[in-house]
């Protein structure tokens, strides 16, 4: 199989990573931490785009106030939709980050850094690198204990279990 | 723009292969070759596509203290493009074409009047039209600039990672093409395959990867 047939089969993976975000945002209280024990916190922001990959264009835009706790998103989710992209706001030592991330390219969008600090033009090109550098390792951290996840048959199976419930519950409004 | 102000949103690729050693005159001799060269109204050309710095598109060559920045390179495609206002072509062609009408004989005018036709000595050929237009087109090309696009890039030569503030298919298309032609090396964009192979995923984990099947929730009705 060669590389372009391998991009296009897996990019399956980056919608079912945002899921798994949604997830353990809204089960561990928005706070993750990373395999170097770093922590972050994460939490949607105010847009959920949902899509439905077997039938023809299908598309759930849900957006403004809370779309992530909307019985809206998850009777999406329960009718087979997934996360085409959604959008994230990401705290970590007083610095906060907010963008959309699409799943299947794995792509940020719209990122807003934390202000900088310096003045001196080098030294901005410098520092606005340093905090995209800093959110793009951060999403790929989140996205290398996600595969830890997904990659372990067994660690896999109990997890599937757990999102399916979550799913059931949140689309019938328990908290 | 994006690396230096403005709009943060940008697509990842990774470059395949090494820079030389002391890559910076030969990088800048290539971007150079590559640079922007600016429509002209007599032209052909309807777009034009080349490097420009990123701190000043419109300057006519890059400076070394522009381009290098530790360990990246920092410069900037600039994309121009005729963009004519239809209307004015339009208006301006009708009173052109008008004006180079040839002159009918009295008979010929007579009848026109009576029958309201045009008489075939009173149109334009194709081919006289075409340049008519062209001579119009010409015109309006010495009144307005062309549309101007100007894209950042930022190489992190030490982690082999161009980030490109455009996500437009096309645009990053021609991206690609012309990075390969300056610098001989591949990019690939980023997806969720090449994060997993960049983040170190062993070959086994891979293939699992490649083997899974799109996750299809199956519940039971409550």
């Amino acid at each position: 199989m060669d590389l372009f047939e391998q991009i296009e089969r897996t990019r399956h993976l980056g919608e079912l990573f945002l899921l798994w975000l949604w997830y353990h945002s809204d089960i561990d209280d928005t706070i993750f931490y990373l395999s170097d024990n770093s922590v972050l916190t994460l939490a949607i922001d105010n847009q959920i785009v949902l899509e439905a990959k077997l039938t023809e264009a299908e598309k759930t835009v849900l957006s403004g106030g809370a779309p992530s706790d909307s019985r809206e998103a998850f009777e999406a989710l329960r009718q087979g939709k997934c996360v085409s992209q959604a959008k994230f706001r990401v705290q970590r030592d007083e610095k906060e980050w907010v963008f959309t991330l699409n799943g299947a390219r794995l792509e940020m969008s719209g990122l807003k850094i934390p202000a900088l600090m310096t003045k001196a033009e080098d030294d901005k090109l410098y520092e606005r690198q340093a905090l995209i550098e800093e959110i793009d390792a951060l999403v790929r951290g989140l996205y290398e204990k996600f595969l830890s996840v997904r990659l372990d048959k067994e660690g896999w199976k109990i997890e599937e279990e757990n999102l399916l419930d979550w799913i059931t519950r949140k689309s019938q409004g328990e908290e | 723009m994006g690396a230096l102000e403005g709009s943060l949103t940008f697509k990842t690729f990774y470059v395949n292969g090494e820079p030389p050693n002391n890559f910076h005159d030969p990088y800048m001799h290539a971007l150079q070759s590559h640079f922007f060269e600016p429509l002209s109204p007599v032209g052909e050309e309807e777009r034009s596509v080349g490097w420009v710095p990123a701190q000043d598109p419109i300057a006519e060559e890059f400076r070394r203290d522009q381009l290098f920045f530790n360990q990246y390179i920092v410069f900037a495609m600039r994309i121009d493009k005729w963009a004519l206002p239809s209307a004015w072509v339009k208006a301006m062609l009708r009173k052109a074409l008008a004006e180079r009408m040839p002159e009918l004989t009295p008979e010929e005018a007579q009848k026109q009047k009576e029958d309201g036709k045009l008489r075939p000595s009173a149109k334009l050929s194709k081919r006289e039209k075409d340049k008519v237009k062209l001579e119009v087109v010409t015109d309006l090309k010495h009144k307005i600039l062309p549309t101007m696009k100007v894209i950042d890039v930022v190489w992190d030569i030490n982690e082999s990672m161009v980030r490109f503030w455009s996500t437009s298919q096309s645009v990053c298309d021609e991206f690609v093409e012309l990075f390969e032609a300056t610098f001989g090396l591949t990019l690939d964009a980023d997806s969720p395959f090449l994060m997993a192979k960049h983040l170190g995923i062993g070959e086994k984990d891979l293939e699992t990867m490649v083997e899974a099947d799109p996750w299809l929730p199956v519940f039971e009705d409550k």
